[in-house]
C-alpha cells in the first residue's frame, strides 16, 4: 500500500508539469498582453501615456524575453511560493488570492457536506423503495432543484434571508467585518451568511447526486451477495449498510477528484450574484483583463486541486477496496 | 415428524400488468439427515421454492397460499412453525436464516462480497446467531475453513474472494452455510459454475459434511448426474408443478412420467451407440429441422476440394504468452508472463469434428482465437487447405485475410451477449453479406430467409429483436449468422453450455445435421465431456495450455492414458445410480496438480515433454525419457 501511495505521488509530477505548460500556453494565446489592454484603456479614456514607460514596465516584468524563458521563471517561481505579480491589483498574486482562497474552501467544504447529507439518505431511500410514491416524490423535488437556475435561486434566497432574518444582502459577512482580522464575531457573521451560498450551490449538485446514489445502489442491490447476506440472517438495514451501500460508495470516492474543482469553478455566477468574496469572480476578471500571472496561477491552483482530489480518491479507494489494493498480484 | 414439509405452495410474481404463477401447488417433505433433490430446468420454479423457504423472495414475488412447516430438531417439543405465514419482519425469520436453515449459492464469485475478507463473511452468521467473542468466532471460523478443505485456514481467513480459485470460493460458501450447524442446507445449483473435477470434489465434500453433521440438504439442480450421486429422494418439477417424486432408486430405475423420461433421453451420455440421436423434448421441431436442412443443403454447402487426403486445418507448435503486469514508468518490477497456449499442435481432417476439451483456464478458447486471427500468437503456424491450395493463416493480410474470415466462422457460448440487442435479426444476418460485399439487397434478402429456414426459425420473425427470442432460438440465430457466408470451418466455443438440457439436445442435433449435410469441418470446444463425446470424432484434451492427449473418441473413452484425462473422466457424474462417483479417487485430483501426474508425464525428474504415440492415432504428452510400456499401464 505504501509503495502504491508513493507511486501515485510520483505520477502527479508529470501531470502537473504538463498542465502548467498548457495553462501558460493558453494564457499566451490571446493577442497582446496586459499592458496593451491597459494602454488601450487609457487611450479610450482620453489620456496619454509615455511609450517609454510601458516599454520599461515590459522589460521589468520580462515581457521582452522569449516565451519559454518566461514560462520557466513562472513555473520555478511557483515551486517556492512566488506566483508572480498581479498587474491589476498591483500586489503579488499570493496576497490577492490568499484570503479568497480560505473563503472558497469554507464554502466548498460546507457545500459538499450539505450535498452529501441530503443526497445520501434520499438516494438510499429511493433505491430501497424503487418506484414507490416516496421515490417518485423525492425524485421530482430533486429534479426541480436541478432545473432551477442557480442565479435565480440565489436572488430569491437573498431576498428571503433579508426579509426573515435581516441578514445583510450579499457577501460572505456583514460589511463591517470586511478586511478586518479574524475574530469570533467575524466567524459568526460568516456562518450567518454561509448557508445561502451553500444551499444555492448545493441544490443542483444534490439532485444529480441523488440520482447517482440511487442508480449505483440499485445496481448493487441486485447482486447475489445481497441475497447471501439475507440468507445468513443479517438484519435488513445492517446488511444494506455493510454490503451494497459500502460497494456503491466506490463511485463517490472516485468522484472526489472532480468534485473539488467543479464546486469552485461552477460557482462563479452565483458568487457574482451574491457578491461572495470567493475566487470565482476573481478568475473571471483576471481572464478579462489579461492579468496573466493572476489568471495563470489561479488555473494552476484548480489543476492542483484536481490532481490532489484524484490522489485522495485513489488512496481512499485503495484502503476501502481490496481489489484495487491487491491488483496485479501485488503481495500484501 | 419431517424436518420440513411444504404443502400446496403457490408463489406468484407481479410482472407488468399481471401476476404470473411460478409455483403452482407444490408439496414435498425433507426428513432429518436426508438429501432431497429438486430437479428441473430453468424457469421451472425450483429456485423460487428455495427462496420461499427462507422468505428471501424478490420484492415483486409473494406467497399466495400453502404451508412451509419447519420442525426444528433443536426444539423437539415445540409445534412446527409455518414459515409461509410469518410476517416479513418477524424476528424468528432472522434467527432461522443462516442459523437453522442456510443456503449455498450457485455462483461463488458473486455470492461473496469482494471487499470483505472470507473470515469476516463466514463468521458473520456465527456472530449473529450465537454469542461468541471475537477470538472464539475467529477460531471457530478457522476450524470450519479447515473442515471444508482450506489448506491454510488462518491465511484463508484474511483473504478476499477474488484471491481464491473457484473451488475454494465455493468451499468458503459451504463453510458459511455450515458454521452455525443448521438443521438444513439449501444448495441452489452448488456446482453448476464449477469445473468437472472441482465439481466432483465439492460434491464429495458436501456428502462428507452432510454425514458428519447429519444435516439435511435440499439440493436444487438441473443436472441428473449430480442428482444420482447425491440424492436420497428426488422431486422432479416442471413449470411450477411436481411431475414425479420418489426415492433416487425409483426415479432412475423406473421413471414413469413422460417429462422425466424425456429429460433423461435428452442428456448426452457416454454409453450412446454410434449414430444414436439425442431425443429432444419437442420431437416436432426435430423432424422439421432435418427436412429444412436437406432441402437447403446444396445452397449452403461448403467448398468442394479435390484432394481430400490432406488435413483441412493444421496447427503447429502454437504458443501464446500474455504479459500480466507491465513494468511501470519508473522501472520497478519486470513484466510477468502467462503462457496461455504452450506448444499446441493438432490437425483436423476435412469434414471432421474435433472436440477440444479442457477446464476453465486451460487455454482452449485462446487456441480458437488464435486460429481466427483474433489474437496474434507468440509463435507457431496455422495452415488451412483450400481449393486454391495451402493458406498460411498467420501471415494473411488485406484481401486474403478477408477471404479467410469468410471461410472460418464462429459460434459463441453466450447467445445473450453475442447478438447485438439493438439490431433486428434481419440486420444481424445481413451484416456478414454487407461486410463482405456479397450480393445485392434482393439476393441478400433471399439468402437471409433461407438461412432462417435452415436453422429452423420462422422467417416471419426477421424483424424481431434478439430479446424476444428464447435462449435456444437465439443460438439458432447465431448459427445462421455463422453459416451466412458458406464457411468451410466452423469453430463452436461452448455453444450449448448456456442452454437448458432439452434445448441443448435440439441445438446439438441441429449442429450435427448441419455439419454432415453441409460438409463442414468443425472445432468443437467444450468443458462437457459427454457433449464432446456426442458430436466429435476425435478429441483433444487441454490442460494448463498444453495439449496432453489427442485420440479418437473411442480411444479416449475406452483407454485414457494421461492422468489428467483419467481424472477428468473419473469426475463426470453419471445419471445412473449404479455408477456413482468414487469421491475418494477424485478428492485430490485437480487440474493444477500436475506434480501428481507421475514421472512419465511430468518434468520433475528432468527431461522434456514430448508427444508420444501410444496407439494408432492416439498421442499423449509425456516425458521423452519415459518408457512406452509405462505409458500404456
Amino acid at each position: 500500500m505504501l509503495g502504491y501511495i508513493v507511486k501515485r505521488f510520483f505520477y502527479m509530477i508529470p501531470t502537473l508539469v504538463l498542465t502548467s505548460m498548457l495553462v501558460f500556453f493558453l494564457i499566451e494565446l490571446p493577442p497582446g498582453d496586459y499592458f496593451e489592454s491597459y494602454v488601450n484603456e487609457l487611450i479610450a479614456a482620453g489620456e496619454t501615456i509615455d511609450p517609454k514607460q510601458i516599454e520599461f514596465l515590459r522589460t521589468e516584468y520580462g515581457f521582452d524575453r522569449p516565451v519559454w524563458e518566461r514560462y520557466w521563471i513562472w513555473a520555478t517561481g511557483m515551486l517556492v511560493g512566488d506566483f508572480g505579480y498581479s498587474f491589476e491589483y498591483e500586489l503579488p498574486v499570493r496576497e490577492v488570492i490568499g484570503d479568497r482562497l480560505i473563503f472558497t474552501i469554507i464554502v466548498t467544504f460546507f457545500t459538499i457536506i450539505f450535498t452529501w447529507l441530503i443526497a445520501f439518505p434520499i438516494g438510499i431511500y429511493s433505491a430501497t423503495h424503487q418506484y414507490s410514491w416516496g421515490d417518485y416524490g423525492l425524485t421530482f423535488l430533486g429534479l426541480l432543484g436541478l432545473a432551477t437556475p442557480n442565479f435565480l435561486l440565489a436572488l430569491i434566497m437573498m431576498y428571503l434571508a433579508n426579509q426573515w432574518f435581516g441578514t445583510a444582502i450579499g457577501g460572505l459577512m456583514d460589511p463591517e467585518f470586511v478586511d478586518k482580522p479574524f475574530s469570533v464575531a467575524k466567524f459568526l457573521s460568516v456562518m450567518e451568511h454561509l448557508w445561502i451560498p451553500v444551499i444555492v450551490i448545493g441544490t443542483s449538485g444534490t439532485a444529480a447526486m441523488i440520482r447517482r446514489v440511487r442508480a449505483n445502489l440499485l445496481d448493487e442491490l441486485r447482486k447475489p451477495y445481497v441475497t447471501t447476506a439475507r440468507a445468513k440472517g443479517v438484519p435488513e438495514f445492517k446488511g444494506l449498510m455493510k454490503y451494497p451501500f459500502r460497494m456503491s460508495l466506490n463511485f463517490f470516492i472516485a468522484d472526489i477528484g472532480s468534485v473539488l474543482p467543479q464546486v469552485i469553478s461552477g460557482a462563479e455566477i452565483v458568487a457574482i450574484v451574491l457578491s461572495l468574496e470567493t475566487t470565482g469572480p476573481l478568475l473571471i476578471q483576471a481572464l478579462q483583463s489579461q492579468d496573466m500571472y493572476l489568471a495563470g496561477s489561479f488555473l494552476m491552483l484548480l489543476a492542483f486541486l484536481t490532481v490532489i482530489g484524484v490522489l485522495i480518491s485513489d488512496i481512499a479507494l485503495g484502503f476501502l477496496d481490496p481489489r484495487i489494493r491487491l491488483q496485479g498480484g501485488v503481495s500484501r | 415428524m419431517s424436518l420440513l414439509e411444504v404443502r400446496d405452495l403457490r408463489v406468484s410474481f407481479d410482472i407488468q400488468g399481471g401476476r404470473v404463477e411460478a409455483v403452482k401447488g407444490v408439496g414435498f417433505k425433507v426428513e432429518p439427515g436426508e438429501v432431497v433433490a429438486l430437479v428441473g430446468e430453468s424457469g421451472s420454479g425450483k429456485s423460487v421454492i428455495a427462496q420461499s423457504i427462507l422468505r428471501i423472495l424478490p420484492r415483486n414475488a409473494s406467497i399466495d397460499s400453502g404451508q412451509i412447516l419447519f420442525n426444528d430438531p433443536a426444539n423437539p417439543d415445540g409445534d412446527p412453525v409455518d414459515i409461509a405465514v410469518l410476517h416479513a419482519k418477524d424476528p424468528f425469520l432472522l434467527k432461522l436464516r443462516g442459523g437453522r436453515i442456510s443456503m449455498v449459492f450457485q455462483e461463488p464469485m458473486t455470492a461473496l462480497s469482494p471487499i470483505h475478507t472470507i473470515g469476516n463473511q463466514v463468521e458473520e452468521a456465527l456472530v449473529l446467531h450465537q454469542k461468541r467473542t471475537n477470538e472464539e468466532a475467529k477460531s471457530d471460523t478457522e476450524e470450519i475453513l479447515r473442515l471444508v478443505g482450506f489448506p491454510d485456514p488462518s491465511r484463508g481467513y484474511e483473504m478476499y474472494s477474488f484471491e481464491l480459485s473457484g473451488g475454494l470460493r465455493q468451499r468458503a460458501v459451504i463453510a458459511m452455510a455450515l458454521i452455525c450447524n443448521p438443521a438444513m442446507v439449501i444448495a441452489d445449483e452448488p456446482t453448476t459454475a464449477l469445473d468437472v473435477t472441482v465439481q466432483a470434489q465439492i460434491l464429495g465434500l458436501m456428502k462428507d459434511l452432510q454425514k458428519k453433521f447429519n444435516t439435511s440438504i435440499l439440493l436444487i439442480t438441473h443436472d441428473l448426474g449430480v442428482v444420482a450421486n447425491m440424492a436420497d429422494r428426488v422431486v422432479v418439477i416442471y413449470h411450477g408443478e411436481i411431475m414425479e417424486a420418489g426415492t433416487a432408486k425409483e426415479i432412475f430405475k423406473n421413471p414413469r412420467h413422460d417429462y422425466l423420461k424425456a429429460l433423461m433421453a435428452a442428456v448426452p451420455h457416454f454409453d450412446m451407440k454410434p449414430g444414436e440421436r439425442l431425443v429432444s423434448l419437442r420431437q416436432m421441431d426435430e423432424t422439421q429441422d432435418k427436412q429444412n436442412i436437406e432441402k437447403l443443403a446444396t445452397r449452403f454447402h461448403s467448398e468442394e476440394v479435390d484432394d481430400k487426403t490432406r488435413p483441412h486445418l493444421e496447427v503447429k507448435n502454437l504458443r501464446k504468452e500474455f504479459t500480466l503486469s507491465k513494468g511501470s514508468w519508473f522501472g520497478g518490477e519486470s513484466a510477468r508472463k502467462l503462457i496461455a497456449v504452450d506448444d499446441v499442435s493438432f490437425e483436423i481432417k476435412r469434414g471432421e469434428c474435433l472436440g477440444l476439451v479442457g477446464e476453465s483456464g486451460s487455454g482452449k478458447t485462446t487456441v480458437s482465437k488464435l486460429i481466427m486471427r483474433a489474437l496474434e500468437p507468440t509463435s507457431g503456424e496455422v495452415l488451412l487447405n483450400t481449393a486454391k491450395g495451402e493458406v498460411d493463416v498467420l501471415n494473411l493480410a488485406g484481401e486474403e485475410l478477408m477471404e479467410f474470415r469468410r471461410r472460418v466462422q464462429m459460434i459463441f457460448q453466450d447467445p445473450f451477449s453475442s447478438l447485438n440487442p439493438r439490431m433486428t435479426v434481419q440486420n444481424i444476418l445481413r451484416e456478414p453479406f454487407a461486410i463482405h460485399g456479397i450480393g445485392d439487397p434482393d439476393s441478400q434478402q433471399k439468402d437471409i430467409v433461407d438461412l432462417m429456414t435452415l436453422v429452423g426459425l420462422d422467417p416471419r420473425y426477421l424483424n424481431r429483436y434478439p430479446h424476444s427470442f428464447s435462449g435456444g432460438q437465439r443460438q439458432r440465430v447465431g448459427i445462421a449468422r455463422a453459416l451466412a457466408l458458406h464457411p468451410d470451418l466452423m469453430i463452436c466455443d461452448e455453444p450449448v453450455s448456456a442452454l437448458d438440457v432439452s434445448v441443448q439436445a435440439q441445438i446439438l442435433n441441429l449442429l450435427n445435421d448441419l455439419r454432415s449435410e453441409l460438409g463442414l469441418t468443425s472445432l468443437f470446444i467444450s468443458h462437457n465431456l459427454a457433449v464432446v463425446n456426442y458430436v466429435a470424432e476425435r478429441i483433444a484434451v487441454m490442460c494448463q495450455g498444453k495439449l496432453v492427449e489427442i485420440a479418437s473418441r473411442e480411444q479416449i473413452f475406452a483407454n485414457p492414458r494421461h492422468p489428467y484425462t483419467q481424472s477428468l473422466l473419473a469426475a463426470v457424474p453419471y445419471p445412473d445410480i449404479d455408477r456413482l462417483l468414487d469421491f475418494e479417487k477424485v478428492k485430490f485430483s485437480s487440474s493444477h496438480a500436475s506434480d501428481d501426474w507421475g514421472g512419465a508425464f511430468s518434468v520433475s525428474q528432468g527431461g522434456k515433454l514430448t508427444r508420444v504415440e501410444v496407439d494408432e492415432g492416439h498421442f499423449v504428452l509425456a516425458n521423452e525419457n519415459s518408457d512406452i510400456r509405462e505409458l500404456s499401464a
